[in-house]
């Protein structure tokens, strides 16, 4: 059947050309990493790649959905194709441990990005490198402390990133701390919008109409910069005030984006927290450079973290716009 | 002698509709029991309620004398009650062998016995498929072929009582043979059967006794030697009929449907013929002789045939049914339920489906001018008006085949083509099938049939075209016709090595 | 047609062709790339090739059957929730719960379908949401950690080199699937039903306990699969530690299965999940962007629905007439 032998070929050669040959000297990285679809998740992949080329690291990105299985099969891969480390953005902070301790095992380092792992397990990597993502939920929780001084009630409703991961519930968390002094606040709802922009809209529309007969939300806690453009897009819609008056809906976010940023420069949103991608991968190529260099290594790179509100926008423009 | 198999008051209602009233059916241990009845009449719903494959309303059925329930068909298995049923039973995907056995209980779990090949094998000879792997698939046997293995799996199993329903209707002479030898066998064995039929030669024939229903009702039960043909379809109509096949008409139309060098790769070799408006020509022909492909083949259903079609003088493309439309030509499929009707859609909806720029207005499908087409149609091929709403479906296999044909019928003459147009269709209405067809004519229609009924193609034909292995061996006019020169030409093959 | 286009329509044949022929594209681009192949990456494809084909045989069975069961998705999940919830007494414990409520499920899902007269799509829909749901209140929606970590790298310690655990348990079911389809009444009665289920009625199968049989089993493989992914993960989550339903039906379709049912094997589900497992693998192994992974699995998948045709001989005529037709006019 000649007929097939022509679409068979041309496939084989597709799938050789498609090869990257790898360079001997340069040290090999594996960037383990969730949807890089993700705003967010694709900066820290994109600052991982080019800063490692800089840095003499050849590093290859492995995405997914958020799925800590595939991410467990890509550790395993990575250990037999002997990498020389391993960057891991984890999709769960449970299931990889078996997966971290084979790569200890195999002797392979591990940095973690941005989320981390279930406690008690510091010897199964290198470095932690990324936000308290504890601290970021504090800041929020202080915004809102501050904005609900004086009231009788103040209704909060949270917009959450995908629950079952560890970041959403240390930002709860965090939260929750800061708010804990004044019981007036209350936190009416917790959505999970898994950390994706038109459903957070979605959720943000549903949850003004069912609080429009109890007085309206005071606040809206979305937990990254381009879900609260979903939730400010829904108020708009829904002929909502926003800002932090009586009568007003207030939307803070935890981490940073240009719109974002754009939103609090016009007003629309009140605050959001400096939780920055590219810095983010800077400083996961500085720790693996420092490793490769045989340095002393930091196990808890927490990056600063200090609230962004209209007084200093502009001083985050750069970092933040991704 | 005490009935192996009784039904006792049974009635049966689908709905709203009373299938079966107080109907009663006794069967004697080793006779062969005929059970006629027009279509719809209410025989398989009987067979079905002795079969587990239904429950009656109301009634008993007894096992050897005694009441007894029959709750499903593993239950009629076990009391020994066998059934091959009027819809083709087979599963397409698995071997002849794993069909033959299929669902017999005495199989035990790890299935693949040299014994179970060497009894299968033993069956398939019985009903004429000696030649057939017991490895080949089933779904790519020809329809007859299916019917046997599907009496093969009866004849397998440690059965008293065999209801056949229809199990002639898509066999070929030959075949018939060797299901009648096999029933003969069977009753040697003392086994008892019951046999649906609508060609009543066979009952005639075959059959000891014969219980006729009509309307659901029964009308009599009776020794076959105490009956004469007529009676028996005086009993089945309720009505006597007066011809089967009209006359044909002294009308003589201008125009023909031409076919030259007609050729399907592996199935028929050159075939040339010519049929005047006006005249039914019927290719007559044995499975594999090619006659039911080039029926196709002219209504555009085989791609790979080839040859030129002229139709009253200006040549027609082969394989486009779009010009075939055109030219108001139209096919009636022998398959009624998988390419002929759409048996989900009303009977209205059925009518229009081929003619929609006939219904259309001001490029809409509005429900007004369906409905007069619809009515129109029905009263031509006599469908009853009343049940132009009812699901194609729920109607009987003669009332389907008129409307099958009656969607064909166009403003101004066509050509109609048509693969065994009474296929399990009942006396009455294959009268009045036959009465249509020539009516057609009589307005300038040109019919090209094939038919596996001898009998039928003997009656209807004005012109007839013997086949053989995918050539043709004669041509008979009207008055040259006869049943046994068309059985030597289309089993001889000795007329075959001549044609070739 | 010739013998090798009949071939190729041979549904299992046909998986396995293209199994070898994605086995050995790989194995030449490997070549030609530099990257060793051994024990390690064959380890690797079995344990991509445990994580869906457990899901991936028990959906191939109700297609089998004429069915299709989209809740497996969801009992994978639950399966995983449970088994790691109930397993803190004991691992085994925890398979067995989380297998039993597979078959229950399954079993109530059939029955759903056969007393209301419904179609699977519609119910096993209902039974997705549910199972899911079941799962999202256990856990409270919480990723959940199973505290024995040696459970989890036992699991996954290489057996022979190239199996594990899993890998072995899987290739267990796949055999005994295979066993019970060629081999046994069951088989051939569930393959009647699949092909024609009236028929198989008249025949005197049973069909309700044949769809009832199916069902259950796929809820069981379903579960089993989610509880040892689970263990092999020391954790679950309600929201699924992997996306299994695409690739399961991906595997299905490329092993043979048709969803008008009666065509497909257990053996052919293997080969499919396998040319699945080695994409998967293959291309990590290659170093290929991992959005490739789904463009090749979709060229698989489009070229497998083109050989799986009713009349390919028919089509291929009709493109090779619409190509003298070009010539003809130019
Ligand atoms: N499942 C059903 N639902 C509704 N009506 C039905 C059903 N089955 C049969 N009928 C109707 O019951 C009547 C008797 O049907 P049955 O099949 O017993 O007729 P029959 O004598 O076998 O006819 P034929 O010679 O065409 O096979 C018919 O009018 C048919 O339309
Ligand atoms: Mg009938």
């Amino acid at each position: 059947m000649p007929a097939f032998r022509v679409p068979a070929f041309l496939f084989a050669l597709a799938m050789t050309g498609l090869l990257t040959p790898a360079v001997a000297q340069e040290k090999r990285v594996a960037h383990i990493t969730v949807a890089l679809g993700n705003p967010f998740v694709g900066t820290v992949a994109k600052t991982i790649q080019d800063e490692g080329k800089k840095n003499g690291m050849a590093v290859s990105v492995f995405g997914g959905p958020f799925d800590a299985a595939l991410q467990s099969q890509q550790i395993d891969d990575a250990i037999a194709q002997k990498y020389d480390a391993i960057a891991l953005f984890p999709a769960n902070p449970n299931a990889l441990l078996p997966a971290l301790t084979r790569a200890k095992a195999a002797g392979i380092p591990v940095v973690l990005i941005n989320s981390g792992i279930a406690s008690g397990h510091d010897d199964l990597y290198l470095s932690y490198v990324g936000e308290d993502q504890k601290v970021l939920g504090q800041i929020v929780g202080k915004m809102i402390s501050d904005a609900a001084k004086g009231r009788d009630a103040y209704k909060v409703a949270i917009i959450s990133g995908t629950l079952s991961e560890s970041t959403p519930q240390s930002r709860i968390a965090g939260f929750k701390d800061a708010i804990a002094a004044n019981p007036k606040i209350e936190i009416v709802a917790v959505e999970d919008a898994r950390w994706d922009t038109a459903r957070s809209e979605q959720i943000a529309g549903q949850l003004f109409a069912r609080f429009a007969a109890r007085g309206g939300l005071d606040a809206v806690f979305a937990m990254a910069d381009y879900m609260a453009f979903g939730v400010i897009k829904s108020a708009k819609a829904a002929r909502i005030p926003l800002g932090t008056g009586k009568g007003q809906t207030m939307v803070v976010a935890s981490n940073c984006a240009k719109m974002g940023i754009d939103a609090i420069a016009a007003g629309e949103q009140f605050g959001t927290a400096t939780q920055m991608p590219a810095r983010t991968g800077r400083e996961t190529v500085a720790t693996l450079k420092q490793h490769f260099a045989g340095q002393p290594i930091k196990k808890e790179n927490i990056l600063e973290m200090v609230a962004i509100t209209k007084q200093n926008v502009e001083t985050f423009r750069t970092d933040c716009t991704f | 002698m005490m009935p192996v198999i009784e039904a006792r008051n049974i009635s049966k209602n689908f709905g709203r509709f009373q299938a079966l009233r107080n109907v009663s059916f006794s069967a004697a241990p080793g006779e062969v029991h005929a059970l006629c009845g027009e279509n719809g009449a209410g025989k398989s719903t009987l067979v079905k309620i002795l079969t587990g494959v239904l429950q009656p309303d109301d009634g008993q059925t007894l096992i050897g004398g005694e009441v007894h329930g029959i709750a499903d068909t593993q239950h009629a298995q076990a009391l020994k009650i066998g059934y091959v049923s009027q819809e083709l039973s087979i599963a397409p995907h698995l071997s002849v062998l794993d069909n033959v056995w299929l669902g017999c209980r005495g199989v035990p779990l790890l299935h693949r016995r040299n014994e179970l090949r060497e009894r299968a094998r033993r069956a398939l000879n019985l009903v004429g498929l000696a030649h057939l792997s017991l490895e080949r698939r089933a779904g790519t046997l020809a329809l007859g072929e299916q019917q046997l293995v599907e009496i093969a799996r009866m004849m397998v199993r440690d059965v008293a009582v065999l209801f056949l329903d229809e199990p002639t209707a898509t066999l070929s002479d030959r075949e018939i043979e060797c299901v009648f030898s096999a029933i003969r066998e069977l009753r040697r064995n003392g086994k008892t059967m019951i046999y649906i039929s609508h060609r009543l030669g066979e009952v005639m024939d075959l059959c000891d006794r014969v219980t006729i229903l009509r309307n659901g009702e029964n009308v009599i039960s009776t020794d076959v030697a105490d009956i004469s043909r007529g009676k028996l379809v005086e009993h089945m109509l309720g009505r006597s009929l007066s011809e089967m096949y009209p006359q044909a008409g002294g009308m003589s139309s201008v125009g023909a449907l031409e076919i030259r060098g007609l050729m399907v790769p592996g199935k028929i070799r050159g075939l040339d013929f010519a049929v005047p408006r006006g005249k039914i020509l019927c290719l007559a022909g044995q499975m594999g002789s090619g006659a039911t492909e080039a029926v196709r083949a002219l209504a555009g259903l085989v791609h790979d045939a080839t040859g030129s079609v002229v139709l009253d003088g200006m040549p027609l493309k082969l394989g486009s049914v779009h010009t075939l439309l055109e030219r108001n030509m139209r096919f009636v499929s022998e398959d009624r339920a998988g390419e002929g009707l759409f048996l989900n859609l009303s009977v209205e909806e059925n009518f229009a489906a081929t003619q929609f720029d006939v219904v259309r207005r001001f490029g809409l499908l509005l429900p007004a001018p369906v409905r007069e087409l619809a009515e129109r149609l029905a009263d031509i091929v006599t469908v009853n008006p009343d049940r132009l709403r009812s699901r194609c479906g729920d109607l009987s296999g003669g009332n389907q085949q008129k409307i099958a044909i009656g969607r064909c019928i166009t403003p101004g003459s066509g050509i109609l083509l048509m693969n065994e147009p009474t296929r399990g269709v009942d006396v009455g209405a294959r009268a009045e099938i036959y009465a249509l067809m020539r009516q057609l004519c009589d307005q300038g229609y040109a019919v090209v049939m094939t038919s596996t009924d001898l009998e039928e193609v003997v009656g209807l034909a004005d012109m007839v075209l013997t086949m053989y292995r995918g050539a043709r061996v004669s041509l008979y006019g009207r008055d040259e016709i006869s049943a046994s020169r068309i059985l030597l030409d289309i089993t001889h093959p000795l007329t075959y090595e001549n044609a070739a | 047609m010739t013998s090798i286009s009949r071939l190729i329509a041979e549904p299992i044949i046909r998986a396995c062709v293209l199994f070898l022929f994605v086995a050995l594209v790989f194995a030449v681009s490997a070549v030609f790339a530099g990257v060793v192949v051994d024990a390690t990456t064959m380890f690797s494809v079995l344990q991509n090739f445990a994580m869906i084909g457990l899901v991936a045989l028990g959906l191939g069975l109700t297609v089998l059957i004429g069915e299709f069961d989209l809740s497996v998705a969801g009992m994978f999940i639950l399966g995983g929730c449970v088994a790691v919830i109930v397993g803190s007494n004991g691992p085994v414990f925890g398979l067995a719960v989380a297998v039993l409520i597979g078959i229950a499920g399954g079993i109530i899902q059939a029955l759903l379908m056969i007393r209301l007269g419904l179609n699977s799509v519609a119910i096993t829909l209902g039974g997705l949401l549910t199972f899911t749901g079941i799962a999202h209140v256990l856990t409270e929606s919480k990723s959940v950690l199973f505290n024995d970590l040696s459970v989890a790298l036992a699991m996954n310690v290489p057996v022979l080199g190239v199996f594990s655990l899993r890998s072995l348990i899987t290739i267990a079911c796949f055999l005994a699937g295979g066993v019970l389809i060629t081999y046994t009444r069951i088989g051939r009665d569930i393959v009647a039903t699949g092909s024609n289920r009236h028929a198989a009625r008249v025949a005197g199968v049973s069909t309700s306990h044949m769809l009832v049989g199916v069902f259950a089993v796929s809820g069981a493989l379903a579960a089993l699969s989610g509880a040892l992914l689970s263990f092999g993960l020391s954790a679950a989550s309600p929201t699924g530690l992997s996306n299994v339903m695409i690739p399961a039906i991906a595997a299905v379709i490329l092993g043979g299965g048709s969803l008008s049912g009666g065509v497909g094997h257990p053996i052919g589900i293997a080969a499919g999940v396998l040319v699945l497992a080695i994409v998967r693998s293959g291309l990590t192994v290659l170093g290929v962007s991992p959005s490739v992974h789904e463009i090749v699995t979709g060229a698989l998948l489009l070229v497998v629905a083109i050989l799986d045709g009713p009349a390919l001989g028919e089509r291929l005529y009709q493109f090779k007439s619409m190509v003298t037709l070009r010539v003809g006019s130019i």
